[in-house]
């Protein structure tokens, strides 16, 4: 089988490429290119001005920026620890009782299969106090009279629980599929030898899954760090500033300021940091599975 | 080292009946082997046993306690699986000491105890290793060590060697042998493999279909089966088996196979039964002999055939020949070439054979000598 294929294959790999480049490269580049010039509507004059690094000096100082990622971090923070604990818990108890599943996966694939802007949608209108469904029986209640998005903190809290809503069950769905899929016979050997459920949890399952936990830890980081519609939906980043993640902040530079110079450099950022967290966690990931041969 | 006894044990699944009242009593120290094919209830029995498995009824005692209700860690056993079981994520020093861990046995003693089993087993080199680096015989050693350590009452072997291939599985079943020598504790092994089954065991117990169908020292078995399923089931080649007919004629009663085929009673057996009777004649190829190869039997019958296949095994030889209207299989040993379609005189030791009755297939008891 040494079929010698002309120009080693390449040809087949060049659409593919040119696509990419079209669509993933090319705007990517442009942008780079803006966020060393001169771009916003405030000021066209200068606009195509040359300014070097000056839009990045200026993002790194700026407290806005620095706000943005404190308020992602912190929605990051809380709501993976809570997605990862309720979402494992999930997956023990259904995997516990098998006969659950059949009624469970259909009501934990919900609030997965919709769109982010059909939650934030579906969680503004049900929260809002004069005619939101939740809104009116909080308000009655004296919980949150200006209703839960009303108030920062409440807010905060309101979109750190809406992200646990729809995406603990997708860990809860992953973590069961490799509970599932793990052998019989360790835990069978583990009863004989004495363990107690908490210890077949605590030794087994929990070191079986630690692989799975990097993936799943991977995915949900990233996905959590660009989280931007159903937020934008249901505050818009407010009240204030305080659900103003840095995707909104970066959003509103570019498209309720119109500083698109200084919003690519904003971008740039973002990009900057997300390709160096993912990467940082790929490493630790793999550092942890290729431990545990 | 515990007495094992099971009273009337039965399981059900819905429908199904996998296991029907079995009574066993198993000694201190003993090592009793439950045989059968696949789907017997043998591996049941022994979940059962381990706790595995809830019982549907009866009972089982091990030692002088009652354990039905006892959860798998309260009945102190140890078991031992078909596919080993490792933990996969520990070492094999941490797999030997994870049941000790449980138990919070201070560290010094789990050094010890893990050092001890090791030992035992030879797996010193191996401690630090993880299971997937291991061979399969490595792992078994190590599932083994790992019951091991826990100085159990009792031993549950569920077809350890089923995974391991046909070399290591005999050099493994002479190390399960000298273990038991060892560490003298009451063993119960299943397996689907008679000749494990006869090698291992101080008794076995031959199971089908959920029932028991006899219990005995391998040798007892093999020479007085008590029916014809385990008169087939144990021993290489399987038992030949021939539907025959008694009758009556001038020389005596005769097993008539078909009009001019026929073997005299034997002389055990000639009180037994009567004309009419329908029975099954069962002989071993090892009772099938050419002529001139061992001892000419005491009370024999001739035949000649053409031989149709021959199979060399060594130290002997398979021949399969005609025998009146089927087909049997006779042993050679100290063999000679044989030319297939060449034809022989064969001895009948009319001494073993064995009757059967055909409908209840029950063994027909031979008159004490």
């Amino acid at each position: 089988m040494t079929r010698k294929t002309p120009w080693g294959g390449w040809q087949w790999l060049v659409p593919m490429m040119a696509f990419l480049l079209i669509i993933e490269l090319w705007p990517f580049l442009v942008m780079l290119d803006q966020s060393v010039h001169y771009l916003s509507y405030t000021q066209p004059g200068k606009n195509g001005q040359f300014i070097g690094l000056d839009n990045y000096r200026k993002a790194v100082f700026d407290d806005d920026l620095f706000h943005g990622v404190s308020v992602t971090l912190l929605y990051m923070l809380i709501a993976l620890p809570v997605e990862f604990v309720a979402g494992l818990a999930l997956a023990v108890l259904i995997s516990y009782h098998m006969t659950l599943k059949r009624i469970v996966m259909p009501l934990l694939l919900i609030p997965m299969v919709l769109a982010p802007v059909v939650v934030g949608l579906v969680a503004r209108l049900n929260l809002n106090p004069d005619f939101g469904l939740l809104g009116i029986m909080l308000r009655e209640l004296g919980i949150a009279p200006e209703g839960l998005l009303g108030t920062p903190f409440n807010a905060f809290l309101t979109i750190v629980a809406v992200d646990v809503w729809q995406w603990t069950p997708f860990v809860t769905m992953i973590f069961l599929a490799a509970i599932i899929g793990m052998p019989r016979e360790p835990y069978e050997a583990a009863v004989v030898d004495g363990a107690s459920r908490w210890h077949m949890f605590r030794r087994i399952t929990l070191p079986m899954l630690q692989p799975i936990i990097g993936v799943v830890l991977l995915l949900r980081l990233t996905d959590a760090f660009k989280v931007f519609d159903q937020v934008f939906i249901m505050t818009g980043g407010g009240p204030g500033a305080a659900t103003e993640l840095l995707t909104i902040f970066a959003y509103k530079v570019n498209f309720a300021y119109w500083n698109l110079g200084y919003g690519s450099a904003v971008v740039a950022l973002l990009f900057f940091i997300s390709f160096v967290m993912t990467f940082t966690v790929m490493k630790l990931v793999n550092r942890m599975s290729r431990g545990k041969a | 080292m515990a007495k094992v006894r099971l009273e009337n044990v039965s399981k059900v699944y819905g429908d199904v009946v996998a296991v029907r009242d079995i009574d066993l009593e198993i000694d201190h120290n003993e090592f009793v082997v439950l045989v059968g094919p696949s789907g017997c209830g043998k591996s049941t029995t022994l979940r059962m046993i381990a706790g595995l498995e809830e019982i549907s009824g009866g009972s089982i005692h091990i030692g002088d306690r009652v354990v039905n209700d006892e959860p798998p860690r309260m009945r102190n056993v140890a078991m031992v699986f078909q596919n080993y079981a490792l933990y996969p994520h520990m070492s094999v020093r941490e797999n030997l000491a994870f049941g000790l861990t449980l138990a919070r046995v201070p560290r010094r003693e789990i050094d010890l105890k893990v050092a001890e089993a090791a030992d035992i087993l030879g797996l010193d080199e191996l401690l630090d290793r993880q299971p997937a680096q291991l061979s399969g015989g490595e792992r078994q050693r190590v599932a083994m060590g790992r019951a091991i350590v826990r100085h159990p009452d009792v031993f549950l072997f569920d077809e350890p060697l089923s995974n391991l291939d046909a070399q290591l599985r005999t050099q493994m079943r002479t190390e399960i042998k000298r273990l038991h020598r060892k560490v003298k504790t009451t063993v119960v092994y299943v397996t689907h493999d008679q000749v494990e089954a006869m090698t291992l065991a101080d008794r076995v117990v031959i199971m089908r279909a959920g029932k028991v169908e006899q219990i005995g020292t391998p040798d007892n078995i093999f020479h007085y089966p008590a029916n014809a399923f385990v008169a087939k089931f144990i021993g290489s080649p399987p038992m030949n088996m021939f539907d025959a007919v008694v009758a009556e004629t001038t020389d005596g009663k005769v097993l008539r196979v078909d009009s001019d085929w026929q073997l005299p009673v034997p002389r055990h057996l000639a009180t037994r039964v009567e004309a009419g009777h329908e029975v099954v004649i069962g002989l071993r190829a090892d009772d099938i002999t050419p002529r001139g190869h061992g001892m000419p039997p005491r009370e024999g019958a001739v035949f000649e055939s053409a031989v149709n296949i021959v199979e060399p095994l060594g130290s002997e030889t398979l021949l399969f020949v005609n025998f009146g209207p089927s087909e049997t299989i006779a042993k050679m040993v100290r063999p000679r070439t044989v030319q297939e379609g060449e034809t022989l005189s064969f001895d009948v030791n009319l001494e073993e054979l064995k009757l059967f009755d055909r409908s209840s297939g029950q063994a027909i008891e031979r008159t004490r000598a």
